[in-house]
């Protein structure tokens, strides 16, 4: 419980930190959405191959870094301005990226 | 300074409130409901919160729901399905995807009837 809260406040606030970050350098959040999800599915992909069980507080931390709302409100949005190859691109993109570094993770750690 | 906090007490409410899901409803059925309710309610804060403070909207979408919705644990779910049976993998992927789409513009569209009223 004490776990959940300490490293959900620290994984959100990493996730911000990326924002942040990628925002000094170019006007693009999605690029740093598309970074803390594929960012933390390769971790979450080497905890799980490593065999850390679920209570971990990187676990904990994992959840909050990662955002699922963030991704489909920020397709809508270019689907509503008729973007949508780039709403697609972009969907597909931190799909894709996030099952190949999730399976990298795993396949490290678990060797 | 203020901001970051707003973050981080949004996102450990977020999680708590995801745990609690998830100790609710199981992790599989948990990770589902929380990223389509949390697209849902980040379509209508995106609507809602437009005039409020950055803090109040860091808070909110940024810490509360960001936090509250998952994408490492749906890569962990998608990649073992598609382990087992690729059609299951890519309905599962595609399934979540899309409703979670459509919950977002739901609760945008939601949201905006909301303000004009």
């Amino acid at each position: 419980m004490i776990n959940i809260a300490v490293f959900g406040f620290l994984g959100a606030v990493a996730r911000y930190l990326c924002y942040v970050a990628v925002e000094i350098r170019a006007h693009q959040p999605k690029l740093a959405t598309w970074f803390v999800n594929s960012a933390g599915s390769f971790v979450i992909g080497a905890c799980i191959g490593a065999g850390l069980p679920v209570s971990s507080s990187i676990f904990a931390f994992l959840g909050a870094f990662t955002t699922f709302s963030t991704m489909a409100l920020d397709s809508v949005k270019d689907f509503e301005d008729g973007q949508w190859k780039r709403g697609a691109f972009y969907i597909s993109a931190t799909l894709i990226c996030g099952l190949l570094l999730f399976a990298a993770g795993y396949s490290i750690a678990s060797v | 300074m203020k901001k970051i906090l707003a973050v981080g007490f949004g996102g450990m409410a977020g999680s708590l409130l995801r745990a609690a899901v998830f100790q609710f409803a199981g992790a599989g059925m948990g990770l589902w409901l929380v990223n389509i309710m949390g697209s849902f309610f980040i379509g209508i804060a995106a609507a809602r919160l437009i005039n409020r403070s950055a803090e109040t909207r860091l808070f909110v979408s940024t810490g509360l729901i960001g936090s509250f919705t998952s994408f490492s644990a749906f890569s962990a779910d998608w990649f073992r399905l598609l382990d087992s049976s690729l059609l299951a993998g890519l309905i599962y992927a595609c399934g979540m995807t899309a409703a979670s789409i459509v919950a977002a513009a739901l609760g945008l569209l939601a949201g905006r009837k909301g303000a004009v009223e």
